[in-house]
């Protein structure tokens, strides 16, 4: 509801502009045109500031320090229970699923916390589902201490969770200024380690992804072979093909090699020519450049890898320009792959180093903030620079394919 | 047969070449998606959870898939949130385009901005998104407060849920504006002299000329959009994981859950397939429609 009221506002204002510059009929072209174009501007300043709010006030949160109070419930010394606190937001609670406890083991468990005023729940328990430090469990809420609730690990029954309501979480005393957050969030918890995976993993494909499709997309523009066309059509078929249908398959093929956890099955299938995309894209590019200069070099005595290396790939940098930023966004965006294949911590890329981070300093906003700017100025500083590159990339497949 | 030739005539060994050149992608396309494919094709029809042999059991898969109502209400979730969602960032995404095809000044600029949220990753959304969400401090409700309403607790509150990735999906509508953009650049500007002269204000242009003009490309985008919306997944991975109560299960969500989960490989697969049978239906739509757009390429390309 509220968001067709904010579309209709947006709409509204877009015509309304084009009413008022167009209503004036007595103007002369020009200064109708000036009008229309002022009136342009201010839309897009509008809409630019709607864009920006969320990244901006993300900017903001991460150059500040917050300094909160906490209420931190005590824990017994001396006591086998382990305290996790986790934040009431990060459970999803799963339908349906109710499991028993012991009352002494609950009994247990509530007398590890040194708090009052504790409300247990009546058994069967229901079962949330959670995320710390980047693994999810399940847990079964058996009461509330305070404004916390308190859960206990269903696989683990000595492990105890404190979840705080999100909003009772901290009270904010006093904001300040302070760019620390940068380094701090390098520093701490992996994130520094996060960029560097990400970086690996992009160079690894981009180079696989330029060499083999370069190698393709020449042999499919320049070579004339039984077959071609009908493997090329393949090809282009594939491109329509969702990733899921090959996807399970894939992941039981690298688990049995033993490729689970590594990078292998994340940068592999690169250097075999992975993306029809990007095949599709070169082929068109070399189709375009003249025959003229290949026939020369032939006459010259170079053989067809020659060709390719002194013709074709000096002429062709924009393409392989826009397959290297295409592949390198791609590839530092990515969370679906690593989520499936990576386990250890230390490999995780930045996209899934993000969440594991999250999860980690749930209750620290400022270093989230920077960690999660750090990870989306590079896409943004790239396409800023190189936009013609990306945009030719953009529509030849959102047109032509 | 016009790019035949082109090509250079080649002898027999240049064939080899040819052969040679595009053998990664004869490899690749072998190992990585038709083994692949018919491999998954078999664990349709089976129980496996990655760590027994699989076991045959016959069409089970599916008629677990097909009678159970889960798989049909992450189906409609995902549609119901498509057909949401796509309209109004097709809508959204034109009037950027428009706006940027009017050459206003700090082109370069505007384009940054307005494509930011397609050039950043899903995690990165929901993470810029969930703050503002917050039932307490989150921008969304201090503006419905300050106006006097009363903010629902958005991703708490399952009736409230999906709507919250309508606010994502607008707010990245920019993504498409570069393919309307091109699409806008490409209608010949005679059109619009002809209708200056018989006196058309710019609303008329853009409702009789400019739109009709860019239907094709709207109904190519919203097809893939729908396409899209099946490989939906980090942003409601980050956000709700799927929950409360299944308000956010995305088709590509459940899917991810059966597999990588409860490793019900052979139940997955058997999704997978299902899905792809709802990509080639849309896809068979882009071609069959494709009389509409061959006209309009054929029309602006001299």
């Amino acid at each position: 509801m509220i968001l067709v009221v904010f579309f209709l506002v947006i709409l509204n204002l877009f015509l309304w502009a084009f009413a008022i510059s167009d209503s004036v009929g007595v103007m002369t072209k020009r200064r109708l045109s000036r009008r229309r174009k002022i009136m342009a501007t201010i839309i897009a300043v509008v809409a630019a500031l709607s864009i920006l709010y969320p990244v901006t006030s993300m900017v903001g949160g991460s150059l500040s320090s917050k300094q909160v109070s906490r209420t931190v419930p005590e824990v017994k010394p001396g006591n086998f229970f382990n305290v996790i606190k986790v934040m009431a937001r990060n459970l999803v609670p799963i339908e349906g699923k109710r499991i028993n406890i012991k009352q002494n083991h609950i009994d247990d468990a509530v007398s590890t916390l040194n708090v009052k005023n504790i409300r247990l729940e009546t058994a069967p328990y229901s079962v949330y589902e959670m995320e710390i430090d980047g693994k999810l469990m399940h847990v079964a809420k058996i009461g509330k201490a305070g404004s916390q609730w308190i859960y206990l690990n269903e696989r683990d029954l000595d492990e105890v969770h404190l979840a705080v309501p999100a909003s009772e979480e901290q009270r904010v005393k006093a904001v300040k200024f302070t760019w620390t957050n940068y380094p701090d969030a390098l520093s701490k918890g992996d994130f520094g380690r996060y960029v560097i995976n990400s970086i690996i993993l992009v160079v690894i494909n981009t180079i696989g992804a330029l060499i083999s499709s370069t190698l393709v997309a020449y042999g499919f523009s320049r070579f004339k072979f039984k077959g071609r066309n009908w493997m090329f059509i393949v090809l282009l078929s594939t491109m329509m093909l969702p990733a899921q249908v090959s996807l399970i398959p894939s992941f039981i093929i690298y688990t049995k090699l033993g490729w689970y956890g590594t990078y292998l099955p994340l940068t592999v299938a690169a250097y075999f020519a992975a993306s029809p995309w990007n095949v599709f894209l070169m082929r068109q590019f070399f189709m375009g450049l003249p025959l003229e200069l290949d026939e020369a070099a032939k006459i010259d005595g170079c053989g067809p890898m020659g060709i390719l290396m002194k013709v074709i790939v000096p002429q062709s940098t924009a393409v392989m320009l826009t397959i290297t930023l295409s592949t390198a966004v791609f590839w530092w965006n990515d969370y679906f792959y690593s989520l499936i294949y990576l386990q250890d911590q230390k490999l995780y890329p930045v996209a899934l180093g993000l969440t594991a981070f999250d999860a980690k300093y749930f209750n620290n906003s400022s270093l989230k903030a920077a960690a999660t700017v750090m990870m989306l100025v590079p896409p943004i500083a790239l396409f800023f620079f190189f936009q013609r590159f990306f945009i030719q990339g953009t529509v030849i497949s959102g047109v032509k394919g | 047969m016009a790019k035949d030739k082109r090509l250079i005539p080649q002898s027999e060994r240049y064939a080899r070449w040819g052969y040679a050149f595009i053998v990664p992608w004869v490899i690749g396309f072998l190992v990585f998606t038709f083994i692949p494919m018919v491999f998954s094709m078999y664990l349709a029809f089976t129980d496996y959870d990655t760590i027994n042999p699989p076991k045959w059991i016959g069409f089970s898969n599916f008629v677990k898939m097909f009678t159970k109502p889960e798989m049909w209400h992450s189906l409609w979730i995902t549609v119901k949130f498509g057909i949401m969602s796509l309209p109004l960032g097709l809508v959204a995404g034109f009037m950027l385009a428009y706006l940027l095809n009017m050459k206003i000044p700090l082109m370069k600029a505007w384009r940054t901005i307005f494509y930011l949220p397609a050039m950043i990753s899903g995690v990165v959304v929901a993470m810029l998104w969930r703050g503002l969400f917050d039932d307490q401090y989150g921008m969304i409700n201090f503006v419905l407060r300050t106006a006097g309403l009363r903010g629902p607790q958005w991703l708490l509150d399952p009736k409230y849920t999906l709507y919250c990735f309508l606010f994502l999906s607008v707010w990245g509508a920019g993504g498409g504006m570069v393919v309307y953009l091109s699409g806008l650049q490409s209608i010949p500007t005679a059109f619009y002299e002809a209708a200056e002269i018989d006196g058309c204000s710019k609303f008329q242009q853009l409702i009789y000329i400019t739109i009709p003009q860019m239907t094709p490309i709207f109904f190519f985008n919203l097809i893939m959009g729908l396409i899209g919306m099946f490989q939906y997944f980090a942003e409601p991975m980050v956000l709700t994981k799927g929950g409360p109560a299944d308000s956010t299960m995305f088709y590509n969500l459940y899917l991810y859950r059966h597999a990588f989960q409860f490793r019900n490989m052979g139940y997955a697969s058997a999704l997978a397939w299902f899905l792809f049978v709802i990509v080639l239906i849309l896809t068979l739509l882009v071609f069959k429609s494709s009389d509409l757009w061959v006209f309009y390429e054929s029309e602006v390309k001299k």
